[in-house]
């Protein structure tokens, strides 16, 4: 067949980077190639040869570009050399292996009057992934030479040889009518009007079809060109339609994605996923059933970290039991009894409550840490944009809010993105309801040590008065912070589901749980520490002290809301951060049973141990108004600062946390009162 | 979309008739395009939470605690789509 080429034809490779032109390039030329640079620029020039059937092809090597636009100096090069008209064929590289991406080129290719051939390359990665590809069906519907290709394999050229023949015989141009149908299908036939204003025979290799595409797209090079070759009156009425366009590149692109999928649409069957997986992905974006299921996992998810939790939380147990053979051990030595109060009430208690908490982080981490690995976390975010658009909230709101699950800090950093202050102010307080990682690793365990197997329920109704509070909150800062104005429209790309890799898994919830429980040891251990001191007295009666008169003095306003005159110093130091309220509980209580073991001599009471002694001094009720009260206070003290940073208004600021303050009290007191009705 | 409506690739894919994975690559044209921006949450140095900027020591930065298989948000820039 090559019998009827004249002279030396040139081939050029067009491709996306990483098409395998260069493979190609390497297979056909091997050291039959020569290295420079394009004219004036920095851009690599390949060029070489290669020899078949006594006639010689040069081939050009052009740079990887990802489409035809003149949005680089690579793309203009290519564009450039391919309107010259120096090459006879042009050889259009695609990846296989994705192929929706890879066509681009071919579509604005698509109107180049210059012979192609489609080149099919990395079909052995394609196979592997279960692709089918008709090359002869694509073939069909484009009119050019279509191959599948493996530039890497050098013994299966064959195929290209013959295809860049038949090209160079027929030359055949690219068959464009399917696309041009939908170019014309956009908004008032601007491509129609364009064409029609276009030398008919378009300039230099490109046709008209291809000039007036470029032009709704914007380009400057050819809004250039066009002008210097149209007569003035006629570039006057492209410069008219031109003016009533708008994003041109958006639905040219639409046009020209919409004609790839067309003709993948037969010509590519790709083994289908998991029809299982589909069909729950189908049911976790459902607009109604998605948000109750997301309810539901998560509830569940929290409700079974209370498995691996218990057992721990019941070894933790045997720590504050130490303290009595500690305490002799000490004695016998003489070691002074204020040490040994220290070991018992500091150290003990906050070894104690950190090692019953670390059970519920671990657990609490290991369920939320799992369904983020298999990709779940994301469509619960997606299931309820459109509840967070009810409250007012942007979509992109819902990271901040999702983060502020591990820490609210986190939460408000990343509010940074949205760009109106008040949508910032906004999310940033309703990002405080979330109950942080600190809050469920305390509340739980306080759950536990109050209600025992009842405790799961607490966690249920924490859960919905949160949703509740939002509502709330939304409404009342919402009305004075959002101005009308739209929301930004918002695609979110969802990862696919993925099988959890256990190994990194486990080893980030190792790192979170240890970063929690080290903080936690810290900030018992110095809450603990501080207020042991202020209500120890050598005298054995703490009674006597300071804070317990303030205490005392207050107690019947704190009643109210239900809350001993301990539980609301631990709620006021939980403001600070959330473990401290932990700290506080200990010392006070703890310091009443130093009280209790100095008049009856003996040390039984504090072996008891802190949940003992806490289940003894508050009536359910008054558990379950300072469990309220702690979780819904603000966060920390720290998430303060940064609310602070991030709206960087002191008003706002106090605002909120006067509000949180209020509200928590306000829910402590329902709780109270509500509870008290039934228990 | 111009309403501030949020959609899912897989919701794209229906609405213009093709498929999630040409979707895919229409939401990438966009972006490289500027008309969609990539919404990127934590990406400068100064939001570090712990206010130290050593990064790579720190593990309470909500880089490490916002999971990784996070939603890919992209953004309208324009009001036209
Ligand atoms: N399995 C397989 N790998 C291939 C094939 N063709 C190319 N590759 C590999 O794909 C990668 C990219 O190929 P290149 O030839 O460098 O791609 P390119 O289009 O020249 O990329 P740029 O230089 O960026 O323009 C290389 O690692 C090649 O080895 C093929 O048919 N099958």
């Amino acid at each position: 067949m090559s019998a009827t080429i004249t002279g030396n034809p040139t081939i050029a490779l067009l491709g996306q980077p990483n098409s395998g032109k260069s493979t190609l390039f390497n297979g056909l030329t091997g050291a039959r190639q020569r290295v420079g640079n394009w004219p004036g620029k920095t851009v690599e020039k390949k060029e070489g040869y290669y020899d078949k059937d006594g006639i010689r092809y040069r081939v050009t090597d052009l740079p990887g570009t990802y489409s035809l636009s003149a949005n680089s100096e690579e793309e203009i090069i290519t564009r450039d050399y391919i309107a010259s008209g120096k090459a006879d064929v042009v050889c259009i590289l695609v990846d296989s292996s994705q192929l929706s991406r890879s066509l681009f080129m071919l579509a604005d290719y698509a109107g180049i009057q210059c012979p192609a051939v489609l080149i099919l390359n990395l079909m052995d990665v394609a196979e592997a992934q279960g692709k089918d590809i008709d090359a002869a069906k694509l073939e069909e519907k484009l009119g050019i030479p279509t191959i599948p290709f493996v530039a890497a394999d050098r013994k299966k050229y064959d195929g290209f040889f013959e295809a860049v023949d038949r090209a160079l015989n027929e030359k055949k141009l690219l068959n464009i009518d399917s696309l041009t149908e939908k170019y014309h299908a956009i908004e008032n036939d601007i491509y129609g009007k364009l064409l029609g204003l276009m030398p008919q025979k378009g300039i230099d290799n490109y046709s008209a079809p291809w000039l007036a595409t470029k032009l709704i797209e914007g380009d400057a090079a050819i809004v250039e060109k066009t002008q210097n070759t149209l007569p003035a009156d006629v570039y006057r009425e492209v410069e008219k339609v031109l003016s009533s366009v708008e994003n041109g590149a958006l639905y040219t692109g639409g046009c020209k994605f919409k004609w790839i999928d067309e003709l993948l649409h037969d010509a590519l069957v790709q083994k289908q996923r998991k029809p299982l997986l589909s069909k729950f992905d189908k049911l976790a974006t459902h607009k109604i059933w998605g948000k109750p299921l997301a309810v539901f996992i998560i509830l569940l998810g929290l409700v079974a970290s209370f498995i691996p939790a218990t057992p721990i939380m019941l070894f933790a147990g045997v720590i504050p039991k130490l303290g009595g053979p500690v305490a002799e051990v000490l004695s016998a030595i003489s070691a002074p009894q204020m040490l040994i109060d220290l070991i018992n009430q500091v150290i003990l208690n906050t070894l104690y409550a950190a090692v019953a908490m670390i059970g519920f982080v671990f657990g609490v981490n290991l369920i939320f840490g799992f369904l983020e690995e298999i990709g779940y976390m994301a469509r619960v975010s997606y299931v309820f944009d459109g509840t967070m658009a009810k409250l007012g909230l942007q979509g992109k709101a819902v990271m901040p809010i999702l983060v502020s699950f591990g820490c609210t800090i986190g939460g408000a950093a990343g509010t940074r993105v949205i760009d109106s202050w008040g949508q910032r102010v906004l999310t940033i307080a309703l990002a405080w309801v979330v109950p942080c990682a600190a809050t469920w690793a305390i509340v739980p365990f306080l759950s536990s040590v109050f209600f025992g197997a009842w405790a799961p329920l607490i966690i249920v109704a924490i859960f919905i008065v949160a949703g509740i509070h939002m509502l709330i909150t939304a409404k009342i800062f919402g009305s004075k912070l959002i101005r009308e104005e739209d929301r930004a429209g918002l695609i979110m790309e969802l990862p696919p589901y993925h099988k959890p890799r256990w190994k990194a898994l486990f080893r980030s919830i190792f790192v979170r749980t240890w970063d929690i429980l080290s903080r936690a040891i810290r900030v018992i251990f110095i809450v603990s520490l501080i207020f042991w001191l202020l209500t120890y007295s050598a005298s054995g009666s703490p009674d006597k002290t300071l804070l317990y008169r303030f205490g005392r003095a207050i107690e019947p306003a704190t009643m109210i809301f239900g809350l001993t005159w301990q539980t609301f110093i631990a709620y006021l130091a939980s403001m600070v951060s959330k473990e401290a309220a932990l700290g506080v509980l200990g010392s006070l209580y703890l310091g009443a049973g130093t009280l209790f073991s100095a008049t009856t001599g003996s040390g039984g009471q504090i072996a008891a141990g802190l949940g003992n002694i806490l289940t003894a001094s508050l009536t359910p009720p008054a558990a379950l108004a300072f469990i309220f009260a702690v979780t819904f206070n603000a966060p920390c003290l720290m998430a303060i600062t940064s609310t602070y940073q991030e709206t960087r208004s002191l008003k706002w600021t106090l605002s909120i946390l006067g509000y949180y303050f209020g509200t928590s009290l306000i829910f402590a007191f329902l709780a109270y009162r509500i509870s008290g009705l039934f228990i | 979309m111009s309403e501030g409506k949020t959609y899912t690739q897989n919701e794209l894919a229906k609405e213009l008739n093709i498929s999630v994975e040409t979707a895919q690559c229409f939401i990438e044209y966009l972006t490289e395009r500027g008309l969609l921006s990539k919404v990127e949450y934590y990406s400068d140095k100064s939001s570090c939470l712990s206010g130290s900027n050593q990064c790579e020591k720190c593990k309470r930065c909500a880089k490490r605690t916002s999971f990784e298989n996070k939603p890919i948000l992209f953004e309208l820039k324009k009001k036209n789509l």
